[in-house]
C-alpha cells in the first residue's frame, strides 16, 4: 500500500499568551489520500488555521505542539531538525492563505518571489530555465499575460490574480500536500467559484492531497471528499462529505447545516448558532459544545466524549452515540 | 524610478519656502530687532567711517522693505557679506568648509549604518536573549551619551594617553606638502584616492576615525533600535511567514526579503536625525579642530561674527531640506508603492 501524503494524529497545540495558555487544538486526527481533499470546517476561532500552519511548520513563535504526529509522506515532520524541515517546506507541503495581498512581500515582484522559490526548492541555477519554469507556473494557474504578472508588484494586481499567483508559487515546486486556508473568503463571489474550480482542477491533474479550510459548509460541499468538523479546537465529526451532509450525527453539525440556506448551498454562509465559542484558556469539563447544545444530557457536562466510529469511516464525538 | 515632475517642482518650491523663511527670520533678528544693525555688520571696534560704510551697504537709511529687498537680492547674488574673523567672503568660507563636514558626517553615517543595522537585525532575531540585551544596552548608550563628553573622553584616552589615533585636524600638513597633494573637491579621502595619493589617503583616514566614531554614536544607536523594532514587526508579518512556508531558506527570507522591508523606515529615521547629528558635528569639529562648517560656525558664534553665523544657519537649513529630499528618493527606490 502507498503511504498517505498526509496523516495527522492526535494533534494538540497550545498558544502561550500573557493571559494564559490557549488550548487552540486538541486531539485532532485525520488523513488525506493522494488526489483527495479534506475540509476543515468550523466557526472562526475554532483552530483551523492553527492546524494548517502546523502542517507546513509555520506556527507563530508562541505556539507549542504539545503532542501528536504529523506524517508527510510517512515522515514525522515534528521530529525533524530545522534544516530538514526547511527542505520539506514548499517541496512536499505548501500553503496558500486567506489574504493573498498580505502573503506577498510588497517590495518584491511576483517573479522575484516565484523564481526564488523555484531556485531554492528545485535547485535550478540557470536564469533562463528559472524564468521559463516561473512563467509556466503562472500559466498553469490560468493567469493571462504571465510576463506582465511576473514583473508586477503585489499592489499592482487584484485579489483574484494574487490568489492565483499564490497558488502558482505554492504549486511551482510540485508538493504532494497543499493547505488552502480559506483561500476564497476575501474574494468576490464570482472569483470564489473560479478559484475553487482552479483548485479542483489542479488537484485532479497533479494528484494533490488538499487540506481545504473553510467556515462555509456550502464551499465544503462543493470541493471536498471528506469533512472534518471542528468546534473549539476539538474534532466533533469526521466522515465522507455525502454522509456528513445528508445524515449528520453531531448536534453541532446539524445546527451548522441548518444555517446554510437551502436554495444555494454553494454560496451559503454560516448564520449564527446561539451562544459563542468557550474561552479556550478555561475550558469547561465535559463536552466543549454542551453549553450551546440543544440535546444536552447530564453526562455531557462532566465527561468529555471520545470519538467513535459509528459507520465505516464516519466518526463522531458525542455521548448520544457512545455505548 | 518613479519620480514625477510634480514631486520635483513641489520639492523645489519647498526648498525656496524654507530658504525664504530662514532669510526672513535672520533678517528680523539682525536688522529689525537691533537698534543699530550696522554694529553687527561692521566688525568689532569699528571706526565711524566703517560704520557709515556698513549703513550704506545695508541700506539702513531706506525703508525696511527696501532693506529686505536688498538683503534677499544680495543673498541670491552670492553676496553673503564678509566674515569679521577671517576677512573672507562668507560664502567662500562656507563652501571651502562644507566638504570637511560632509566627509565627516558621511563616514560617521557609514559606520553607524554598517554597525547599527546588522546589530539591530541580530537583536530582532535573538529577541530576549542575552545578545539582545547587550545590543540594547550598547545602542541605548550610543543614542544617549552626550557627544561632547564622549569626544573628550575618547580624545583623552585614545589620543592623549594611548596615542593610537590623532586627536585633531583632518590630515598632517607635512604629508600634504611632501606629496604635493592638491585637493580637487575638498573631500580629502575621495581626492587622494582618485589621485592615487595613498599616503595622504591613509593619513586622512587615520585622522577621521576618531571624530567619525564619536559622531556615529547617536545615529548608530538610533539605527540599531529602529532596525530591531521594524525587523521584529516585519518578521511577524504574513508575507514573511508565507515566504518561509513556501520553502524559502530562512537566511534568504531574513537577509534578502525582511532586511529590505526594514531599511526604508530606518533610513527615514536617520534622515530625521540629521539635524541632531549636525549639532553633534559642531561640537565634534570644535573638539577635534576639524576645519568644517561646525568649527566655522562655532568660531563665528564665539566672536559674534554675524555675517558668518547667518551664512551657516542658511546653509544648514538648505542641507536639511536636501537631506529630506534624498530620504524621499531613497524610499521611492526601495518601495515600489511610493510614487513621488
Ligand atoms: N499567535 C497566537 N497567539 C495566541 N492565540 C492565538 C494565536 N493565533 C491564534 N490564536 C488563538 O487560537 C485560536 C484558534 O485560532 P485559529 O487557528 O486562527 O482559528 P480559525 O482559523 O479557525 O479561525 C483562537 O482562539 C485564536 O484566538
Ligand atoms: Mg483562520
Amino acid at each position: 500500500m502507498d503511504v498517505k501524503p498526509l496523516v495527522v494524529e492526535n494533534l494538540t497545540i497550545h498558544y502561550y499568551t500573557l493571559e494564559g495558555i490557549v488550548k487552540a487544538v486538541r486531539n485532532v486526527s485525520f488523513s488525506v489520500e493522494k488526489g483527495e481533499s479534506v475540509c476543515l470546517v468550523g466557526e472562526s476561532g475554532s483552530g483551523k488555521s492553527t492546524i494548517g500552519l502546523a502542517i507546513v511548520g509555520a506556527l507563530p513563535g508562541n505556539a507549542r505542539i504539545v503532542s501528536g504526529r504529523i506524517l508527510v509522506n510517512g515522515v514525522d515532520v515534528l521530529r525533524l531538525s530545522q534544516k530538514e524541515l526547511e527542505k520539506i517546506r514548499g517541496r512536499e507541503v505548501s500553503i496558500i492563505f486567506q489574504d493573498p495581498a498580505a502573503s506577498f512581500n510588497p517590495l518584491f515582484t511576483i517573479g522575484q518571489i516565484l523564481s526564488d522559490v523555484i531556485k531554492y526548492k528545485l535547485n535550478v541555477k540557470d536564469k533562463n530555465e528559472l524564468r521559463k519554469l516561473a512563467l509556466s507556473a503562472l500559466r498553469m494557474v490560468g493567469l493571462p499575460d504571465p510576463e506582465r504578472i511576473y514583473n508586477s508588484y503585489p499592489h499592482e494586481l487584484s485579489g483574484g490574480m494574487l490568489q492565483r499567483a499564490a497558488i502558482a508559487v505554492a504549486l511551482s515546486t510540485k508538493p504532494s500536500v497543499l493547505v488552502a486556508d480559506e483561500p476564497t473568503t476575501m474574494l468576490d463571489v464570482t472569483l470564489q467559484a473560479q478559484i475553487l474550480d482552479l483548485l479542483q482542477d489542479l488537484r485532479r491533474k497533479l494528484g494533490l492531497a488538499l487540506v481545504f479550510i473553510t467556515h462555509n459548509l456550502g464551499v465544503a460541499a462543493a470541493i471536498c471528499d471528506k469533512i472534518l468538523v471542528i468546534y473549539a479546537g476539538s474534532m466533533v465529526e469526521y466522515g465522507p462529505v455525502d454522509e456528513v451532509l445528508t445524515s449528520p450525527l453531531h448536534p453541532y453539525t446539524k445546527r451548522l447545516l441548518e444555517c446554510v440556506p437551502r436554495s444555494s448551498a454553494r454560496v451559503g454562509r454560516l448564520k449564527y448558532i446561539p451562544g459563542s465559542l468557550p474561552d479556550l484558556r478555561k475550558l469547561p469539563p465535559g463536552c466543549v459544545f454542551a453549553p450551546r447544545c440543544s440535546e444536552v444530557m447530564e453526562v455531557c457536562k462532566s465527561v468529555e466524549p471520545r470519538i467513535v466510529e459509528v459507520k465505516p469511516g464516519h466518526m463522531v464525538a458525542c455521548h448520544k452515540y457512545s455505548r | 524610478m518613479p519620480i514625477s515632475r510634480e514631486y520635483i517642482i513641489k520639492r523645489l518650491i519647498l526648498l525656496v519656502v524654507v530658504v525664504f523663511g530662514v532669510l526672513i527670520i535672520t533678517f528680523v533678528i539682525t536688522r529689525v530687532i537691533p537698534a543699530r544693525p550696522e554694529l553687527l555688520w561692521a566688525g568689532a571696534h569699528p571706526t565711524p567711517e566703517q560704520l557709515e560704510k556698513a549703513r550704506k551697504e545695508l541700506h539702513l537709511d531706506e525703508p525696511i522693505y527696501v532693506q529686505l529687498y536688498y538683503y534677499l537680492a544680495d543673498f541670491f547674488r552670492g553676496n553673503w557679506g564678509v566674515s569679521w574673523r577671517t576677512r573672507q567672503p562668507v560664502l567662500q568660507d562656507i563652501l571651502s568648509a562644507l566638504p570637511a563636514t560632509l566627509e565627516l558626517v558621511i563616514v560617521a553615517f557609514i559606520i553607524a549604518i554598517a554597525l547599527g543595522v546588522p546589530l539591530g537585525a541580530i537583536a530582532a532575531l535573538k529577541r530576549n536573549t542575552w545578545i539582545d540585551h547587550v545590543i540594547r544596552i550598547v545602542s541605548v548608550l550610543g543614542a544617549s551619551v552626550p557627544v561632547f563628553w564622549l569626544a573628550l573622553i575618547l580624545q583623552l584616552v585614545l589620543s592623549s594617553w594611548l596615542g593610537i589615533l590623532p586627536g585633531a585636524k583632518r590630515v598632517d600638513e607635512l604629508v600634504v606638502y611632501e606629496t604635493g597633494f592638491k585637493p580637487i573637491t575638498g573631500f580629502i579621502l575621495f581626492d587622494s584616492l582618485i589621485e592615487g595619493n595613498f599616503e595622504v589617503f591613509v593619513n586622512a583616514l587615520h585622522h577621521i576615525i576618531l571624530p567619525a566614531i564619536v559622531l556615529s554614536f547617536y545615529p548608530f544607536g538610533l539605527s540599531a533600535r529602529m532596525t530591531r523594532a521594524v525587523m521584529t514587526e516585519v518578521l511577524s508579518e504574513l508575507y514573511t511567514r508565507s515566504a518561509l512556508a513556501w520553502g524559502l531558506p530562512r537566511r534568504l527570507v531574513i537577509y534578502k526579503y525582511a532586511l529590505k522591508n526594514t531599511l526604508a523606515p530606518v533610513i527615514a529615521s536617520l534622515g530625521l536625525s540629521f539635524g541632531y547629528t549636525i549639532i553633534g558635528a559642531f561640537m565634534v569639529e570644535l573638539i577635534f579642530v576639524w576645519p568644517g562648517i561646525g568649527l566655522y560656525a562655532a568660531m563665528a558664534l564665539l566672536s559674534y561674527d554675524y555675517p558668518a553665523i547667518m551664512g551657516c544657519v542658511i546653509v544648514v537649513a538648505i542641507i536639511y531640506t536636501v537631506i529630506n529630499m534624498i530620504v524621499d528618493v531613497v524610499h521611492a527606490i526601495i518601495d515600489p508603492r511610493v510614487k513621488l
